[in-house]
């Protein structure tokens, strides 16, 4: 898979487990952490997968969707890292403070729920 | 609005769109006629499920009905249908809305009238669920919970319950969250008022991150405190304060940062 330019307006998709979820139907700042040890944080590229694919790979996991404009407005570079599993795989890179996450956090919709119980698919 | 008159005046549509399991509806509330806004249905439970306690079933707020990638319009908790608003309802069929709206009016609607210590027995509740989170339960990486973050947390909702039982001080239930380095992180929110605690792996300082709008722009306070008694001044900012009593606090290792 060739690396490609991630562009401001190219939308970024986060799987947000429901723990996360707040009740008003907003993902929690906490969503925004960088992987540990690590400066970047895991997304996928909306561009090269679907909401549906970027939540199932992990039970019970919705979607927020943010532009790739808001994180690097916010100090961050943001980099197509494709792995051997995830061709869409890409990471926002930077320190994520704790107003960096909640800007994150403000400027994401929850695009996908998937509550196991009764919903296939359920694309918002 | 009698249950019987709303399923006749109000734009009821049946739907099985979407290829749900065989054992439920769903149902669409559609803008309905110009009357006086009142509540339908509503939870003070878990953002998306309300359980009925006279059928015994179980109701699920799904989304609004909104095209691919709008913004989702999920109602505040606790949350609820009202006759004006568009908003999709999940049900098992046993339920069979609308001849079972005899639960749902604007005097009978649920959410049960929770007592704060009931909404804070969920909240303690949740705690204890995240110690059952195993390693990479963000799918993310995401580290086990610390136990020992699990009890500080624990220790602050203690405190808040004993702030308005000493001081008179009604602390809305936070919003509880694990975080992937195996933290907890603690938060209320009021439009644009925003506080948010953080119990980190290995620390037994709280971190603390605080935020409002001014009419300078926004003032935020960032730093970590050793005992959780400075949580009140926070706590008071907060429930009643102004938006530029957040630049009045002063804690030991804190620093003040005024974002325009």
């Amino acid at each position: 898979m060739n690396v490609l330019e991630i562009l401001n307006e190219d939308e970024l998709y986060r799987r947000i487990p429901l723990f996360w979820m707040k009740p008003n139907g907003n993902p929690s700042s906490a969503a925004f952490q960088n992987s540990t040890g690590t400066d970047d944080m895991s997304v996928d590229l909306g561009r090269l997968t679907t909401p549906k694919k970027t939540a199932s790979a992990k039970a019970d996991c919705g979607v927020a969707s943010f532009c790739a404009s808001l994180a690097k407005e916010n100090k961050q570079e943001v980099l197509h890292t494709p792995s051997d599993k995830n061709d869409a795989h890409s990471s926002v890179r930077g320190k994520k403070t704790k107003s960096i996450r909640r800007e994150l956090a403000n400027g994401s919709k929850i695009i996908f729920l998937a509550i196991s119980e009764f919903l296939n698919d359920k694309q918002i | 609005m009698t249950p019987n008159s709303y399923s006749d005046t109000q734009q009821v549509v049946f739907q099985q769109p979407y290829g749900i399991h065989p054992d439920w509806y769903i149902l669409n509330y559609g803008f309905g006629v110009e009357t006086t806004e009142e509540c339908l249905v509503a939870s003070a439970t878990e953002p998306f499920k309300l359980f009925d306690n006279l059928t015994k079933g179980t109701v699920y707020l799904a989304i609004s009905d909104t095209s691919s990638c709008a913004s989702v319009a999920t109602p505040e908790t606790p949350w609820f249908v009202n006759s004006k608003s568009a908003k999709t309802l999940v049900y098992q069929r046993q339920l069979h809305l609308p001849d079972d709206l005899t639960w749902i009016s604007h005097r009978e609607a649920f959410p049960p009238q929770w007592t704060i210590e009931e909404q804070y027995d969920q909240v303690f509740s949740r705690v204890g669920q995240l110690i059952n989170l195993p390693k990479d339960w963000d799918s993310y990486g995401g580290n086990v919970i610390e136990e020992n973050c699990i009890g500080r947390a624990i220790e602050i909702l203690y405190y808040l319950l004993e702030l308005r039982d000493r001081a008179g001080i009604s602390v809305p239930v936070p919003f509880v969250a694990p975080l992937s380095s195996g933290g907890i992180q603690i938060e209320w929110e009021e439009m644009e008022r925003y506080l948010e605690l953080s119990l980190l792996p290995g620390s037994y300082e709280v971190e603390y991150f605080a935020c409002d709008r001014t009419n300078a722009g926004e003032l935020s306070l960032e730093g970590s405190m050793e005992s959780i008694k400075n949580l009140e001044g926070f706590l008071l900012w907060f429930i009643r304060g102004e938006a530029g009593d957040l630049g009045r606090l002063t804690f030991e290792n804190s620093y003040e940062e005024l974002i325009t």
